[in-house]
């Protein structure tokens, strides 16, 4: 086999090679020039060798607490990917499938404006529930990866566990699914999701919207939901069977954030921090109970967040 | 054989999900590796913040560790990995000036001088370190991998080769610059001639 080598030769070979052949060995010994060449080299390598090698402080906490670090953080991780994903392919599939996306409804102008919509029968426009300038229509981006992957990447979806909030709307009487997509809509400055789901079994019909939000839009939301929702909003984590619901939406709509600032007056004591909304004003600070998950603004990372609206009707 | 037996119950352990085998593996290697990547990146911190991700890594990816060589073997290899992109990437250049500035005192920890409590040896032979030290943060990152995996190491051309991706070519005259810049820079040590600790009797232990 040829040595190669991406630096010049050295200019006595001999010299070089801590390893050399009998013969090669031979002619540098002979040489008394290369010979005090040789003993200096030695002496260095010597010198190199006899460096100290003291003992490592003990790493074991170090890198098991590393290990149980990143195995926080990567569901968190996963979920921001993945609804990235499914973002990306429902878009897609929009185009993959020959569909224009779906226009802006012009006037009257939308708070939610539809980027792409997929669905055998995509639900209408969201209502608009305040006037806002008209946005122009923005077209999905040319799709470059396989038809249809969506099937695939909301199984990814519902694989992740923990990192996802999920808002369940208590009472859908005091919202609806264009409310909802409007507060959404201020909250994140991220293109966001709608998923409209069929009625099953004991399940009533839902509007859900999916969103990644920073630590401080996932805040915003949160105080807007429950100023909006007197009635209550639960929060809680995802459980494979509510994501497991996605896979089955009839229709997939992705909408433009366009994040607001406004000053929330909470309406009630503690609405703000607490993650159970409806308790009454007089009571304690009652503990979270067990199955409530504390929060993660403390996090930097984007968080998966679920609204799901329950149909009313 | 033993201890790779051991070594392979562990990992089976930590792939069955108890992690905290993993930290009997870090404990029983560490003292082995720390010595090579602290020579490699010139620092204490770093070399333990380089062998802390290594030993991470490896976890990450012990489901890809088939068992064909020790798991020394192959954690050593993602360690040598791992400094050598750190040295690469030329974070450690500030800390390497540092040690000019600070003219030549050792960054590293103190020698072992358990053969002798003389406090007169123990002072020479720290300033001798400071200067080898001094002087291989002054090589490019490729040559001090090579020189400390040779000379500090004891592995073969081919092993370092294997190790840093080159030929063993270049590996020898990679060597051979670096120990001609070590003498330049270690002139007044090389020129006292052998130590105690550096004897070179004969022309034959000048060929390892």
């Amino acid at each position: 086999m040829v040595d190669m080598t991406d630096e010049p030769s050295p200019p006595n070979p001999n010299l070089a090679d801590d390893e050399p052949p009998p013969d090669r060995r031979a002619a540098a010994t002979s040489d008394p020039a290369a010979l005090a060449e040789l003993r200096s080299l030695a002496a260095v390598r010597d010198l190199v060798a006899g460096l100290s090698r003291p003992a490592a402080p003990d790493l074991r906490e170090a890198v098991l607490g590393r290990i149980a670090a990143r195995r926080r953080r990567r569901p968190r991780t996963r979920a921001a990917v993945a609804a990235t994903l499914l973002a990306g392919c429902l878009a897609a599939f929009a185009v993959g499938r020959g569909r224009a996306p779906r226009p802006v409804a012009a006037p009257p102008p939308s708070p939610a404006t539809v980027v792409a919509a997929v669905a055998p029968a995509a639900p209408a426009v969201v209502e608009p529930a305040a006037p806002t300038p008209t946005r122009a229509p923005v077209v999905a981006r040319r799709f470059v990866g396989p038809p249809d992957e969506r099937p695939a990447l909301v199984r990814r979806l519902m694989e992740r566990a923990g990192p996802v909030h999920v808002f369940l709307a208590a009472d859908s009487r005091t919202i609806d699914a264009a409310g909802a997509a409007a507060l959404v809509r201020l909250s994140s400055r991220r293109d966001f999701h709608r998923f409209d789901l069929p009625a099953e079994d004991d399940r009533p019909a839902a509007a859900v919207f999916v969103a990644v939000l920073d630590p401080a839009e996932l805040r915003t939301l949160r105080m807007r939901l429950a100023d909006a929702l007197p009635g209550g909003v639960r929060e809680r984590e995802a459980d494979p069977l509510l994501l497991a619901d996605l896979a089955r939406a009839e229709t997939a709509t992705t909408l433009r954030g366009a994040p607001a600032a406004e000053l929330l007056v909470p309406r009630r004591e503690l609405a703000i921090r607490s993650p159970v909304l409806d308790a009454p004003p007089e009571a304690e600070p009652a503990p979270a109970p067990p199955d409530v998950p504390a929060p993660a603004e403390a996090a930097d990372d984007p968080a998966t967040v679920l609204v799901w609206i329950p149909d009313g009707d | 054989m033993t201890s790779d037996r051991d070594d392979a119950s562990l990992v089976e352990a930590c792939r069955a999900g108890r992690t905290e085998a993993y930290g009997e593996l870090v404990a029983r290697h560490q003292d082995r590796l720390y010595p090579m990547v602290l020579r490699l990146v010139g620092s204490r911190e770093d070399a333990l913040d380089v062998l802390q991700d290594a030993f991470t890594r490896g976890f990450e990816k012990l489901d890809q560790y088939r068992g064909g060589s020790s798991f020394y073997t192959w954690i050593y290899r993602i360690a040598v990995n791992q400094a050598v992109s750190r040295l690469r990437r030329g974070r450690l250049r500030r800390t390497l000036r540092l040690l000019d500035l600070r003219g030549g005192r050792p960054i590293h920890d103190p020698p072992d001088e358990s053969p002798s409590s003389v406090p007169s040896h123990a002072a020479e032979r720290a300033e001798r370190e400071a200067m080898v030290e001094s002087a291989l943060a002054a090589l490019e990152p490729d040559h001090r991998a090579v020189v400390i995996l040779k000379d500090f190491e004891g592995r073969r051309y081919e092993e370092i080769g294997e190790l840093l991706g080159i030929p063993v070519g270049t590996v020898r005259s990679r060597l051979h610059r670096a120990r001609q810049q070590l003498r330049r820079l270690l002139l007044p040590l090389v020129a006292e001639g052998p130590s105690d600790a550096a004897a070179v009797t004969d022309v034959e232990e000048a060929f390892p």
